[in-house]
């Protein structure tokens, strides 16, 4: 059974998170959307939406509108608070003849995150199972992964560069979330998907009325969905991940070398991408340092160094690497593919290449193209 | 402990801009200096130019006969060469004038140009001697300076990452410039749509600087690995910028590069650009 709350409510939910989690949510910082702590309802940009094409992203503001949540995406999700950009692993100290090594992790709120969106939801549990693999689990992800409490919100509206109804990721939220907003003209819907989130919920339910969903506001929570579904971009309709682990040798690779900078922010703004490198930091006073890990993309020259040697140098192979492992071999390493239809990389990109269009080159027919 | 390493700092042509990363230490300097011995740093006050040394680090490209010979008698007294900036790295700002006429240009400038001294061209330091290092950064800064010198301290190579700005951008959660419409703000920020930022082929190492305040990037840090300056360039007249801006754009800091050159060649009119005027 769903809930409605009146739409100036929200401010008892972020309240209540407030209390035990540190709250992040949704915020327009330099022009675009980034998840920033947040406590205030006044926070959250009303009337602002977004407009994404390959290499372009702007938002609109309408003072008319009643939406908070009317932009889709920013360049980032939930990523860079589980999967930090630079994190310290450890530190090194010597002292009397001896080295001491100190762990980073140090204790921390839990954290609760407002208005994720389905695409990065299914690209948080591609995360989960490279972190939390078996025994190899990641503790820098796991420490903020393990409490999180996720307000998933789905979307009433999409843009040019989403695919997610053809990745089957969304618009409507399937994975696992503790509460659920979907935003209607006047009021949010709202449901729990957890323990967590139904004690939350009856929390709120002592400080603010919670409405049985009538049969108008379920329609027009099924209408927001059905308008985000029409999509103009998908992934073919074809076995893709098997037409591109044989098309290795494409023409299309090559053109697309024309064009692409290899400068690795498609990698950057995928939510599932996870690959990172690290360094050390030594102390001036030479008595230690601390190791580092940061982001990494296989569009760097490093990425590809191994015993001396450089196995892919082009940015034809770059590229190549990149949308194979996305939308083929990720399938061997976890059973699916590692896209989830945010259109990021489409928006990002900044010479506006776009996945879709170069996966429907990739896997025409035969006949379209030479392989060798 | 072995005696502590001997290090200089010598100049060539140059804004001295990358020495300050030395004396912008502040008090961290001191702690340097107990690893040290600074020999021969003229801006610090040490002069000792023909000490012989560990490691000398060389700031400003090679413009005059006498630079020659300087800059090889340096490779003699010093174990290790390590370049500090784009001047010594690849010439600098001044190789701009590698594109055009050296000796016309000093006529037309100078009312008594007999007195001028330099080359017609301007050289990085490794078209002259070996290098063992480069740092770069117009001008580079403290924070790689302390890496190289602790690094090197400790036995370890210097960490050396070509790439690209746009990591460091991202990583940062910087918003793209490249990319963002403005749709907010005052006139003048509404006006600045889809900066030409040279971030996606410029080396990391500054912190994205110039993005995170909202610019574009100018390219100070050098061609970063697997560098596509002419794919770039083509983005560029995507956002209207004629050939000769571009070219001028990408030549402003390393025209001595090639690949640089090579894309800048390829725009038509950049002849124009640099001997037009
Ligand atoms: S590949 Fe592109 S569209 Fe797919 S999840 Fe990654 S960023 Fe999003
Ligand atoms: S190899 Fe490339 S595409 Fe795959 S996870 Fe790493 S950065 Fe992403
Ligand atoms: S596809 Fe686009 S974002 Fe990705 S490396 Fe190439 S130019 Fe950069
Ligand atoms: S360095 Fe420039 S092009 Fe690259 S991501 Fe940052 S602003 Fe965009
Ligand atoms: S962003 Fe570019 S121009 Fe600015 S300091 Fe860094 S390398 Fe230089």
């Amino acid at each position: 059974m769903y809930h409605a709350i009146k739409k100036k409510d929200l401010q008892a939910l972020l309240d209540i998170l407030n209390q035990s989690h540190q709250c992040v949510g949704p915020l327009v910082s330099e022009q675009t959307l980034k998840y920033s702590s947040i406590s205030k309802l006044s926070q959250l940009p009303l009337g602002y939406s977004d407009q994404q094409q390959p290499g372009e992203y702007r938002l609109n503001y309408n003072s008319q509108s009643s939406y908070y949540f009317s932009i889709t995406t920013g360049a980032q999700g939930v990523k860079p608070w589980l999967f930090k950009p630079e994190q310290k692993l450890w530190s090194v100290n010597k002292q009397n003849g001896s080295i001491e090594f100190n762990e980073a992790l140090s204790e921390q709120k839990p954290l609760a995150i407002v208005g994720l969106r389905a695409c990065d939801l299914a690209a948080l549990k591609l995360q989960d199972q490279h972190f939390l693999q078996q025994q190899y689990i990641d503790p820098y992800y796991a420490q903020h992964r393990e409490n999180l409490f996720i307000v998933a919100v789905n979307c009433h509206r999409s843009v040019d560069t989403c695919f997610c109804a053809s990745t089957g990721d969304g618009p409507e939220v399937k994975n696992a979330y503790d509460l659920l907003l979907t935003e209607l003209e006047q009021d949010f819907v709202i449901q729990s998907g957890s323990e967590a989130g139904r004690n939350v919920l009856e929390i709120l339910s002592s400080r603010i009325p919670l409405h049985i969903v009538t049969a108008e506001q379920e329609q027009e929570k099924q209408q927001g969905l059905d308008k985000a579904s029409q999509q103009v971009r998908r992934i073919p309709d074809r076995p893709v991940a098997q037409l591109l682990s044989h098309r290795l040798n494409h023409q299309q690779w090559n053109r697309i070398a024309q064009r692409c900078l290899s400068c690795g922010n498609c990698t950057m703004v995928c939510p599932s991408c996870f690959c990172h490198k690290e360094y050390d930091e030594p102390a001036l006073d030479l008595t230690g340092s601390t190791h580092i890990r940061q982001w990494d993309s296989c569009f760097t020259a490093e990425h590809s160094y191994i015993a001396g040697f450089h196995f892919r140098k082009e940015t034809r192979q770059h590229y190549r690497q990149w949308l194979t492992h996305k939308f083929a071999f990720w399938h061997e390493q976890y059973g699916r593919s590692g896209c989830t239809g945010c259109g990021r990389c489409i928006s990002w990109c900044p010479v506006g290449i776009d996945v879709t269009e170069e996966l429907e080159l990739l896997c025409q027919e035969p006949s379209c193209y030479v392989d060798g | 402990m072995m005696d502590k390493p001997r290090i200089a700092v010598h100049k060539f042509a140059s804004c001295d801009g990358c020495q300050l990363a030395f004396l912008n230490m502040g008090p961290e300097l001191l702690e340097l200096a107990n690893h040290v011995e600074i020999v021969h740093f003229v801006e610090a006050g040490m002069v000792a130019p023909d000490a012989e040394v560990d490691i000398a680090f060389v700031e400003g490209s090679v413009s005059t006969e006498e630079d020659i010979e300087r800059i090889h008698a340096i490779r003699k007294l010093s174990k290790q060469v390590i370049t500090i900036g784009a001047c010594a790295g690849s010439g600098g700002l001044q190789a701009l004038r590698n594109l055009a006429d050296g000796e016309q240009w000093l006529n037309e400038l100078y009312p008594q140009p007999q007195y001028i001294q330099s080359l017609n061209n301007t050289h990085p330091v490794k078209d002259y001697i070996k290098v063992d290092f480069e740092v770069w950064g117009c001008p580079v800064s403290t924070q790689q300076i302390k890496q190289v010198v602790t690094s090197l301290l400790l036995g370890a190579s210097p960490l050396q990452s070509k790439d690209k700005i746009c990591l460091e951008c991202k990583r940062q959660q910087r918003v793209c410039t490249l990319v963002t419409i403005p749709t907010t703000g005052t006139p003048k920020e509404l006006e600045n749509r889809q900066k030409a930022c040279l971030g996606p082929i410029t080396a990391a190492g500054c912190g994205a600087l110039c993005p995170s305040v909202g610019r574009a990037c100018y390219g100070c840090y050098g061609l970063a690995d697997n560098a596509e300056p002419a794919a770039l360039a083509r983005r560029f007249e995507g956002l209207g910028l004629v050939s000769k801006a571009i070219a001028q754009k990408l030549l402003l800091f390393h025209s001595h590069e090639d690949a640089l050159r090579r894309a800048a060649e390829n725009m038509s009119e950049t002849q124009e650009a640099f001997n037009g005027q």
